[in-house]
């Protein structure tokens, strides 16, 4: 029972830790898309 | 009932993007986002072609058919629309259209590529027409106004035609007559079952 | 014994990279050549068709890919039926199995006395991979079935919240679904690679048509051999698959993305249906089985009765004169 409520916890951590990582690289189209000689307005 | 559609004329087409710059300002689309572009063919050399695309609002529109949470629907004028609250940004639409319509606001895929947005034929979505809640996630209604589509509108050269797809396939038939030569209504066998007849 | 994150993450990213090196070498599809003249203009127009775009984006360019249309046509049509019938059929088979053959009792009974089968360590990557599995099969066939299946039911609102959910935790419980494949694949690869005694121990269909019949075997029986190396090279695929579809059009262009979408779809149906039979022994097929997994401890009678070998060496390894 421990092993399987340990690996349960586990399971759901090590997706949330995953979250955060990937939505921290996830760019903006906005961003990855703007040429240097573009002035992006922030609204 | 109209059935809307685009026509462009590639013979044309001088890839001015008066098209793109008009859908971008009236639908304040961010950067990033192209619901509308301009492809060139044979850029620079002989034969060259500019086609200006959108979405084609096709007949039996294939990110309909694959949307996992089946969030597209059609008008009466049989434009293609669906909704951003229930869009997941699986990118599936993507996948399925033969023209790169959906666009996404997100890069990667791990965070969700955000909600999909792609051409309305300026008709906005199912929020209540010309309302501010409807402008802010899908652009301008000029449909519901009794207007067509600010991209034709602006077409510099009468390239882009946009309208009931009878109208605009005679227009295109009675120019192709009058000059003598004519590529054929691009992407309309694809999109609809029959064709122009031009 | 836990593998470093460094050995972990080349394993990974070589895999990707073997992935899209495959896609982009087999599977891009000529472009047409920019025709001169009109007429082979409209040829063209009517195949893939990419062009000059002033903007960033590369996708921009890709003016026409009709490959799409095909794209739909098997997603929609042969994965669906076939997989969704796939999936019924392994059910109903399950339930007619179990009518006739009923549950595989201990046959000379439960001894009252138990031994360890699995550590806590081996039981705790089972159930990471276990637990993770079933999150992501479910909201994987949710992907494919759920519209036709459960928005009918609940409605679109509460659907598409509901799958958005799931495509968040598919995404990232895949993360941990790997793990705990890997750490499978170090803890039991030595005891599932196969030998003579399988070649028996299929001969006699395991044991499990007939009572009476329980032919030896080691810790692993060929049955679950199998199942190792399926459930190896099925996650194998599978996050191949879906790392290229989390990532998309990093490692592959349009025509991989769909396919990768295809494999990822098909296999994951034939993993569940796989699972489906795995589970159903383990808990209701086999009297006995699920403490293996459940306390890691199992009865001495048991384990004579279905892994002889095992036991015999487990429990002579103890003090002489336990049992």
């Amino acid at each position: 029972m421990k092993a399987f409520l340990t690996a349960t916890v586990a399971a759901i951590v090590i997706a949330i830790v995953a979250g955060f990582i990937l939505k921290a690289e996830n760019e903006s189209a906005t961003a990855a898309f703007t040429t240097t000689s573009a002035r992006v307005s922030t609204n | 009932m109209a059935r809307m559609k685009f026509l462009l004329d590639s013979d044309r087409c001088i890839e001015c993007n008066a098209c793109v710059t008009a859908c971008k300002n009236e639908n304040e689309v961010p950067w990033g986002i192209n619901r509308r572009r301009v492809v060139t063919l044979n850029d620079g050399a002989k034969g060259e072609k500019s086609i200006s695309m959108a979405c084609m609002h096709c007949e039996d529109a294939p990110c309909m058919a694959v949307c996992p949470v089946d969030c597209f629907y059609r008008t009466d004028d049989g434009v293609v629309l669906h909704s951003k609250d229930l869009c997941i940004g699986c990118g599936y639409c993507f996948y399925a259209c033969p023209f790169g319509a959906p666009q996404y606001p997100q890069v990667g895929n791990f965070g969700s590529r955000g909600k999909m947005d792609k051409c309305t034929f300026c008709s906005g979505g199912p929020e209540d027409d010309n309302t501010k809640a409807e402008y802010d996630k899908y652009g301008a209604n000029r449909l519901a106004e009794g207007k067509l589509p600010l991209c034709a509108e602006f077409c510099s050269t009468r390239s882009l035609l946009a309208g009931d797809g009878d109208v605009i396939a005679q227009i295109y038939k009675d120019r192709v007559a009058r000059r003598g030569y004519g590529s054929g209504a691009w992407g309309w066998s694809t999109a609809y079952k029959m064709g122009t007849g031009a | 014994m836990l593998i470093s994150a460094t050995v972990l993450l080349r394993r990974v990213a070589a895999a990707l990279l073997l992935g899209g090196v495959v896609a982009f070498a087999n599977l891009t599809p000529a472009v047409a050549q920019q025709p001169a003249n009109d007429a082979a203009l409209m040829e063209a127009l009517k195949g893939t068709l990419s062009g000059r775009v002033s903007i960033p984006d590369e996708k921009s360019a890709l003016l026409q890919q009709p490959q799409g249309r095909e794209w739909r046509e098997m997603r929609e049509g042969p994965v669906k039926s076939l997989g969704g019938w796939l999936l019924v059929a392994v059910v109903v088979g399950l339930c007619a199995f179990f009518a006739w053959r009923g549950r595989v009792r201990v046959e000379g009974g439960f001894a009252g006395r138990t031994m360890e089968r699995f550590t806590p360590v081996e039981r705790f990557t089972h159930w990471l991979t276990a637990v993770s599995f079933i999150v992501l099969g479910l909201s994987g066939l949710n992907m494919s079935f759920g519209r036709r299946l459960i928005l009918p039911l609940i409605g679109p609102d509460a659907f598409a919240s509901l799958t958005e959910l799931g495509k968040w935790s598919h995404d990232y419980l895949s993360f941990a679904f790997v793990l705990g494949v890997f750490l499978m694949a170090v803890m039991w690869l030595r005891y599932n690679f196969f030998n003579a005694l399988d070649a028996e121990w299929f001969k006699e269909g395991g044991g499990i048509l007939k009572k009476g019949v329980h032919p030896p075997s080691s810790k692993f029986n060929a049955g679950q051999k199998i199942l190792f190396w399926a459930v190896m090279l099925g996650a194998l695929v599978q996050a191949v698959s879906g790392y290229m579809l989390m990532f998309p059009f990093y490692f592959a262009d349009m025509a991989g993305m769909q396919l990768s979408l295809l494999v990822h779809a098909v296999s994951g149906i034939l993993f569940v249906a796989l699972i489906l039979a795995h589970i159903y022994i383990g808990t209701l097929g086999m009297e006995g089985a699920f403490d293996a997994m459940g306390t890691g401890q199992v009865d001495v009678n048991w384990a004579r009765e279905h892994h002889s070998l095992w036991a015999k060496e487990e429990l002579g390894a103890r003090a002489p004169g336990d049992d």
